[in-house]
C-alpha cells in the first residue's frame, strides 16, 4: 500500500502543477482565426478592456449577415488613417471595451486581435469588351 | 525530500537540454563583426513585447538577407550603405510596412541587430561622422 501510494505520489505533484499552471494562466479558450473586410471609424484609441488590459487600436465597422458591427481592433503600431478599408485577419478575444457613440451611450464592442492587416483596394472588375 | 528524488535525473536533463538551446543558436549572432547594409526604409520602428523599438529595415550587402537595425539615431536615409557592428538575434516583432500598408504581428523571425557603431560606407562617408550608440540597449516604452 505504502509502496504504491510512494509511486502514486510524482504523478499526483505533475498533475496538481499542471492543474495550478493552467488555472494561473490568462488562457483562454481557443478561437479560430478570421479574415474581415472593415472601415476604420475612428482615429488611433489606447483603451482599457473589461478584463484590464490596456491596448492599443481602432474602432473599425464590419458586415456580417448583411448588419454593420462594431468591433475594437487591436494592434500595436498604429498607422493607419481614418477612413481606410483594411482586410484583417486574427481573431476576436472575447474581451470588450466600453466605448461612447453618438449619443453618448456606452456600447460593448469586442476586441478583434490583429495578426495580420492590409489595405482592401477593390479590383476593377473585368468588363468584356463590346464586339 | 525522498519525493523529489524522481524527478532529479529529468530536471538536470531539462536544464542541459533548454541550456544547448540556449546557447546553440547561430554563433554569427553574437559575433560584432563590421556588415554592410543598404538601408531600405527611413526611420521607422517595430514593436517587441509592447515596446517600441526605433530603427530601420536594411539589407545586407553581400546577403540580402533583411535585418531591422536597432538604433536612436535618425540621420540616415533610405538607401544609404551603412557599415553596422553589432550583436543580433531572432525576434517576432509587430512590424508595419510604409511602401505596403501592411501590419504583421508575430508572422515569423526577424532578425534584430542591436547597433554598436553606424558610419556611412558610400562616397558621402568624409561628410558624416562615426555614429556610437552609447545608449542602453533595452527597448524603450
Amino acid at each position: 500500500m505504502r509502496r504504491a501510494l510512494r509511486s502514486l505520489c510524482p504523478v499526483l505533484l505533475l498533475g496538481l502543477a499542471f492543474v495550478e499552471a493552467g488555472c494561473r494562466s490568462g488562457l483562454h479558450p481557443w478561437l479560430p482565426r478570421e479574415d474581415c473586410k472593415v472601415k476604420i471609424i475612428s482615429d488611433a484609441a489606447f483603451v482599457r478592456t473589461s478584463r484590464g488590459d490596456y491596448v492599443d487600436g481602432y474602432v473599425a465597422e464590419y458586415n456580417t449577415d448583411f448588419q454593420k458591427e462594431r468591433m475594437f481592433m487591436v494592434l500595436e503600431i498604429t498607422h493607419y488613417p481614418k477612413g481606410d478599408r483594411l482586410i484583417v485577419t486574427g481573431r476576436f478575444t472575447g474581451d470588450s471595451v466600453r466605448m461612447p457613440f453618438g449619443d453618448q451611450k456606452q456600447d460593448k464592442v469586442p476586441v478583434f486581435l490583429v495578426e495580420r492587416a492590409h489595405p482592401n483596394i477593390p479590383s476593377v472588375p473585368g468588363i468584356p469588351t463590346l464586339k | 525530500m525522498k519525493t523529489l528524488r524522481p524527478f532529479g535525473s529529468p530536471f538536470a536533463i531539462i536544464l542541459v537540454l533548454s541550456s544547448i538551446g540556449c546557447r546553440g543558436g547561430s554563433s554569427e549572432g553574437w559575433s560584432s563583426r563590421a556588415r554592410t547594409m543598404i538601408l531600405t526604409s527611413g526611420p521607422t520602428e517595430i514593436v517587441m513585447s509592447s515596446s517600441k523599438v526605433p530603427g530601420y529595415w536594411a539589407q545586407q550587402a553581400d546577403s540580402e538577407q533583411e535585418f531591422f537595425l536597432y538604433t536612436h539615431v535618425r540621420s540616415f536615409k533610405k538607401g544609404n550603405r551603412v557599415e553596422v557592428v553589432g550583436p543580433f538575434g531572432n525576434a517576432f516583432p509587430a512590424v508595419f510596412r510604409d511602401e505596403a500598408g501592411l501590419y504583421l504581428r508575430g508572422y515569423g523571425p526577424t532578425l534584430v541587430l542591436v547597433v554598436w557603431k553606424m558610419e556611412r560606407s558610400d562616397d558621402q562617408k568624409s561628410e558624416e561622422p562615426v555614429i556610437r550608440e552609447v545608449t542602453d540597449h533595452a527597448p524603450r516604452p
